[in-house]
């Protein structure tokens, strides 16, 4: 959990022009003045919350990207397309690099 | 300077200003030079509109454009006259932009509009609408360079900044693309830019497709759809397998399959990495959290985990230009490193300030965890 937390404020650090990262800065701010640790679970519970509520199916395509991208949610389409863009961009450089990690760790 | 009676409606400023990575492309595009993103388009626009205006008023000698030797006079004055950038004698493109530009203002009211109609059509793509003669005289620009398909601007030039960047943005989407359907139709539409005596007032003209709306919702909107259609490509590149998709829905699906899919990966290695190393760490974060400018070296790292990292993120760089848009990705080789050697140093360099986690003094900026 914690490796996510770094990993996570990492990530965000690699940006910070973007607004996603941002997006998971704050929430790690906030989260740092509380002394706990969340994140992720609260917005994962709130789209969960939604999907038994509506139906899987009824949850539109950008909604659910909104639901994925950290920060995704207050972006119109536009802006939300070019932060996925983004995101997965380093998310991909995020994966690469953590398994050279476990690659070095245990061979 | 003089009202222009702007028939149709105006285009407003936030359109132009938010297609920066087209400009980017077409600057791109003929001009060398990196550092001419939108922003300094813009402001060379704008200061060309300005000398045009300061040219309006001195006469200025040799206005004959006819022959490229004049059009070098035109150049000089431009760039004498008040504070032209540095990057524009630089770029020869883009002083035969400014040259035009001045060229266009000086004369406004003569009649140089079919000499400015040779300039102008060089653009391929709307050349068959222009008069016959500009295509004979069209070689004789050194103007060729110059992505002409911007210039459908008329002699009277001096209208707006913006009129001129949003429209030469249209032209540009319109294009790029063969749907070209960003465009505007001024005054009366398709007829008067065949006709375009000149006599009429000058307008900014852009070329109104068949069958489309000209008014600003629907330009409004088609742009946006532009936009997004851009984005969707690029996402379409990244995403591997997309290309064979068709249609917006079921690539948004794959997408976000994809994302979930990285995002799963990232829990899934993190949890490995726990597993294997369990540490207490001591995150100072608020070094890095309020400190934008990324230091990679801030944590002491062991300089053999940091390059092997760095070196399995740079050639991952490398490929990677994403068309029209301006990413600083190569600040991500720094955090790479940094990640790569952060879960290095806590085991090889405990941190004197914290020590164990037996003390829970916890300060407000620290957080300190257990693995």
């Amino acid at each position: 959990m914690i490796k996510l937390a770094s990993d996570i404020s990492l990530a965000s650090a690699v940006t910070p022009k973007k607004a996603w990262s941002r997006a998971i800065l704050e929430r790690f701010q906030l989260h740092l003045k509380h002394g706990r640790a969340l994140k992720r679970v609260t917005v994962l519970n709130k789209k969960k919350k939604q999907e038994v509520c509506r139906g899987v199916e009824s949850i539109s395509r950008p909604d659910k990207l909104r639901g994925l991208v950290p920060g995704g949610e207050r972006m119109d389409y536009c802006t939300l397309l070019e932060e996925t863009a983004d995101y997965i961009k380093c998310l991909e450089t995020q994966v690469k690099a953590m398994a050279d990690i476990v690659k070095s760790l245990c061979p | 300077m003089d009202s222009l009676p702007e028939s149709s409606t105006s285009i407003p400023f936030a359109q132009g200003v938010s297609e920066p990575f087209h400009f980017g492309e077409e600057i791109r595009g003929f001009s060398s030079e990196n550092h001419l993103d939108s922003s300094s388009f813009t402001a060379l626009l704008g200061l060309q509109s300005s000398e045009a205006l300061v040219l309006l008023h001195p006469p200025i000698s040799g206005q004959n454009i006819s022959g490229k030797g004049n059009s070098g006079q035109n150049y000089s004055t431009v760039l004498n006259h008040g504070e032209v950038s540095t990057t524009l004698p630089a770029n020869a493109s883009l002083v035969e932009r400014a040259a035009k530009y001045s060229v266009f203002a000086t004369k406004a009211e003569s009649d140089i509009a079919p000499g400015s109609f040779s300039i102008e059509s060089n653009s391929g793509d709307t050349s068959g609408k222009f008069a016959g003669d500009s295509d004979s005289q069209s070689k004789e620009g050194s103007y060729v360079a110059v992505d002409d398909r911007t210039v459908t601007i008329c002699s009277r030039e001096k209208q707006t900044m913006k009129r001129k960047e949003a429209d030469q943005l249209k032209v540009k989407a319109g294009t790029k693309k063969s749907k070209g359907d960003v465009e505007n139709g001024r005054g009366a539409g398709s007829d008067e830019n065949v006709t375009r005596s000149p006599e009429k007032p000058a307008y900014v003209h852009v070329r109104a497709r068949r069958g489309q709306a000209t008014d600003s919702h629907s330009l409004a909107e088609r742009a946006r759809r532009e936009k997004i259609n851009a984005r969707m490509k690029l996402l379409q590149e990244l995403v591997p397998g997309c290309n064979k998709i068709s249609g917006t829905a079921l690539v948004l699906d794959e997408i976000i399959n994809h994302v979930q899919y990285l995002q799963r990966q990232v829990e899934f290695l993190s949890m490995r990495l726990a597993a294997v190393h369990p540490r207490v760490v001591d995150f100072n974060f608020d070094s890095f959290l309020s400190s934008e400018p990324f230091q990679p070296f801030s944590l002491g790292l062991t300089a053999s985990n940091g390059v092997m990292a760095a070196r399995a993120e740079e050639p991952a760089w490398s490929p990677v230009q994403v068309n029209g848009v301006q990413r600083p990705w190569p600040t991500a080789t720094c955090a790479n490193q940094y990640e790569g050697t952060h879960s290095f140093s806590v085991p090889q360099n405990p941190p004197p300030s914290l020590a164990n986690s037996g003390t829970p003094s916890l300060r407000p900026n620290q957080l300190k965890m257990e693995l």
